[in-house]
């Protein structure tokens, strides 16, 4: 009876594990080539993103609206990141305030209505009116249209005005339309939003679409912020492409031949940011051998494992003023010895780390776990540091603001978007400039100062890149911001799904190349 | 007739006297390891192989092999030296949290359950609003306010755990309050703390000394559940749910980061709970009114 009752057990057991698997297993639906449906898997849409809902003039929003091809900007970047016409055919720069730009002549809303001069200027008018970036950056005076032509009149020199417009929040949407209360809009692009939620956007194609017809006919969009959540997606087959796998599970993917990755270099970098209102870090000498110590060779290869470039600079190679266009001190550990006891940082209680007049060389690092990289980044210093004896308290809270706000680090990690309209002007005047938004460092240089001055008025692409390169040389040379490496981002598709690929800017995903042959 | 109850009472009381036997062989054998395991995790820092937090990642993610039996981090540090530091940490936070609770717990409880009035009922009914909150949602809601930290995680989880420990207490003082030798002791002049650790503790430290035995297995996993979610353990610290948090990523390319951590929980929580269930069986009342035992 009891052996009985106990066989009895274990079947039920079974039973119920086969159960739970195959719960877990995937179903295989055949696809007509006339109704393709693509699922698409990201950690990149979401509330705590700042990019739920398609509305370009909230927030972070327009990326929403670029990256799923709802709508379109007037200029785009190319894989180099330098401008070429989208919905605008070209820009005349009348003079250092007024630019004049001709719309294409060919492009409707997705409602059938045709893009206009003045729904352009309709649309940009709300965006300065309701944005809270846009108005800074563009700094309108204002618009008048003509037919198929817009002209922008600019408060002050803004060189970047066009580079500015290729910012999703420039995306041009339909006003008469106006937005929905669920965020919804009508744009210009491949694709038309059906339903849209914080978590999810099932999109149609545009059939009429001014580009061509699109190739797939349905794509959903799924927020999937767990990395292993979304790793096991794409392995079961729920979906058929992601954006943002732990770079743990990139391997999976790599030399497998169900699946392709599309992978390219972003100006996202990883940066230590030294606050000068330490007096440990005031020290020259500490902030150098702080830059020597860190292993961005290691992080970039074995911890990143291989997804990203070690960085000199804030900006990637791909750029004219990124890369090795700045000099940095190597990674020399020995070196950084020296430097320090040269400073007069010694150990004197034999516990490993250096001591100076009684103060002993500890940092608090500040970062936040929601970018997994950083985390990383804060161990291997940790290590790193300690050989040159410098010790590093890791405080990696998601509650960073609060610490921000207190004053209450020595040195804050982030991750950042460098150069997100191909202009190096962006970074330093949230950077490196008295009283910027990000310059948590309280970093001033007379220098830097008067380069960047400059450069708010320079409308000559080659000068604007020297510029930027100075300024960069002069942050790294005063070692305000250590760059330890640039992500490379991957996308991850079945084997089949074409026209899908990773672009620097990271604004542009899902277009009407995008094509499923099984 | 009578021969045969006599027979069968005999048969009865052997085979409780070696039921009793085998329960005495299993606390000691489950004393011996936890010793051991204490032991181990006592003197990591002198036991490990290699030091727990030199990083070298010219051999990250390396598989078990001869030089490193449970494998390499991301990091490149040995697994099995980390695992025995994780100890050290998990082991130790989680018996100083059950030390901590229980002490308060039991503390209060006696207070309560000895004066009685409107402080006891305050007492309680402050405890219940604790009981009525879940648990873990709690301390993770106290563990974020507070930050992380190992130490924050405890405080965090002793502010959820504290009012079981003073239900029992009370229920048990209560019981005994009236009892004879207590109004004996009373009669006799003794003060009401003489009374109540004199008396009163001895006695109730039976099922408190079981409950927290039982409880120690429960707290290191919502520690290492804490620690997990990252309120607990703070980097480069080695601790079982904060290095199973980090290895989350891994489990289908280097299920060794994972599978080491995991199995150490699962062993420790496995030994302390099986401590518990026979330190509860060996001082079970029930089985103390036994004749055999009665007879010992």
């Amino acid at each position: 009876m009891k052996k009985k009752s106990k066989m009895l057990t274990l079947l039920l057991t079974g039973v119920l594990v086969a159960g739970m698997l195959t719960g877990c297993g995937s179903a295989t639906s055949g696809k007509s080539a006339a109704e393709k449906v693509f699922n698409y898997g990201t950690t990149a849409y979401g509330v705590a993103m700042g990019n739920a809902g398609l509305n370009p003039h909230e927030g972070y929003s327009g990326w929403s609206t670029v990256r799923y091809g709802v709508g379109e900007t007037l200029f785009k970047f190319n894989e180099s990141m330098e401008l070429e016409p989208w919905l605008a055919k070209d820009f005349e720069q009348i003079d250092e305030y007024t630019v004049k730009i001709n719309l294409r002549d060919d492009v409707n809303f997705s409602n059938g209505k045709k893009m206009t001069g003045e729904s352009v200027k309709a649309c940009l008018e709300d965006l300065i009116a309701k944005h809270d970036r846009a108005p800074k950056d563009l700094q309108i005076k204002s618009i008048t249209a003509d037919g198929q032509s817009i002209t922008l009149v600019s408060e002050n020199k803004v060189p970047g005005l066009v580079n500015y417009l290729c910012d999703p929040y420039g995306a041009i949407i339909d006003m008469e339309a106006g937005v929905s209360a669920d965020k919804n809009v009508v744009g210009t692009g491949p694709y038309v939003a059906k339903t849209v939620t914080d978590t999810e956007i099932n999109l149609a194609a545009n059939m009429d679409y001014w580009g061509g017809k699109p190739h797939v006919g349905t794509v959903n969009v799924k927020s999937i912020t767990d990395g292993d959540t979304l790793t096991m997606a794409m392995q079961s087959g729920e979906i058929d492409a992601t954006q943002g796998l732990p770079y743990a599970s990139l391997e999976l993917f790599q030399n497998n031949d169900d699946y392709t990755i599309s992978s390219t270099n972003t100006s996202r970098v990883y940066q230590a940011c030294l606050n000068y209102n330490s007096t440990v870090i005031k020290d020259d000498a500490v902030r150098k051998a702080m830059a020597m110590s860190m292993d961005k060779d290691g992080f970039t290869s074995v911890l990143l494992q291989g997804n990203g470039t070690p960085a000199v600079g804030p900006f990637p190679a791909n750029f004219t003023f990124g890369g090795d266009a700045v000099k940095d001190a190597s990674y020399d550990i020995e070196g950084a010895k020296k430097v320090l006891e040269a400073a007069g940082w010694v150990d004197t209680d034999g516990d490993g780390i250096r001591e100076k007049d009684g103060q002993k060389l500890s940092i608090k690092w500040l970062t936040y776990t929601s970018r997994q990289e950083l985390p990383l980044l804060a161990e291997s210093v940790q290590a790193t540091y300690k050989q040159a004896g410098i010790d590093v308290q890791v405080n990696a809270t998601d509650s960073y603001k609060d610490f921000l706000k207190a004053g209450d680090y020595d040195v804050f990690a982030n991750a950042f978007v460098t150069a997100p309209t191909g202009d190096p002007q962006y970074y330093f005047t949230t950077h490196v400039v008295d009283g910027s938004d990000y310059n948590r460092g309280h970093y001033h240089n007379d220098q830097v100062e008067a380069l960047v001055a400059q450069l708010r008025t320079e409308f000559d692409a080659e000068k604007r890149g020297d510029l930027a390169v100075q300024i960069a040389q002069q942050v790294v040379n005063d070692n305000a911001y250590i760059y330890a490496s640039h992500l490379k981002m991957s996308f991850v598709m079945k084997k089949g799904v074409t026209g899908f690929t990773a672009h620097p800017s990271d604004y542009y995903e899902i277009t009407a190349d995008l094509d499923i042959n099984e | 007739m009578e021969l045969t109850t006599v027979k069968a009472t005999t048969i009865k009381i052997r085979t409780h006297k070696k039921q009793q036997d085998r329960i005495m062989i299993k606390l000691f054998i489950f004393l011996a390891l936890v010793i051991l395991l204490l032991l181990i995790a006592a003197f990591a820092a002198q036991l490990v192989p290699y030091d727990p937090y030199a990083q070298d990642l010219t051999i990250a993610l390396k598989p078990p092999s001869q030089a490193h039996p449970l494998g390499t981090d991301r990091y490149g540090r040995d697994m099995l030296s980390r695992v025995m530091m994780g100890g050290q940490t998990t082991i130790y936070s989680a018996l100083l949290l059950v030390g901590v609770i229980t002490t308060f717990g039991t503390l209060v409880g006696l207070f309560c359950g000895y004066k009685g009035g409107k402080i006891d009922s305050f007492i309680m009914r402050v405890s219940d609003i604790f009981l009525a909150f879940p648990g873990m949602v709690f301390a993770i809601a106290v563990a974020g306010v507070l930050g992380g930290g190992i130490i924050n995680a405890v405080v965090a989880l002793a502010c959820i755990s504290w009012p079981k420990f003073a239900r029992l207490a009370r229920g048990q003082v209560l019981a005994i309050k009236n009892m004879p030798y207590i109004s004996a002791a009373k009669l006799s002049g003794s003060r009401a703390t003489k009374i109540v650790f004199k008396h009163i503790l001895p006695n109730i430290t039976g099922p408190i000394l079981v409950t927290a035995t039982l409880d120690i297995g429960t707290m290191m996993m919502e520690l290492a559940g804490l620690s997990f979610l990252g309120l607990g353990a703070m980097p480069p610290i080695a601790e079982w749910g904060s290095m199973m948090s980090d290895g989350r990523s891994m489990l289908q390319t280097a299920p060794w980061v994972i599978l080491a951590p995991g199995c150490a929980i699962f062993i420790t929580v496995m030994l302390f709970n099986l401590l518990g269930d026979t330190v509860r069986d060996v001082l079970d009342p029930k089985t103390k009114k036994r004749p055999n035992r009665r007879r010992k």
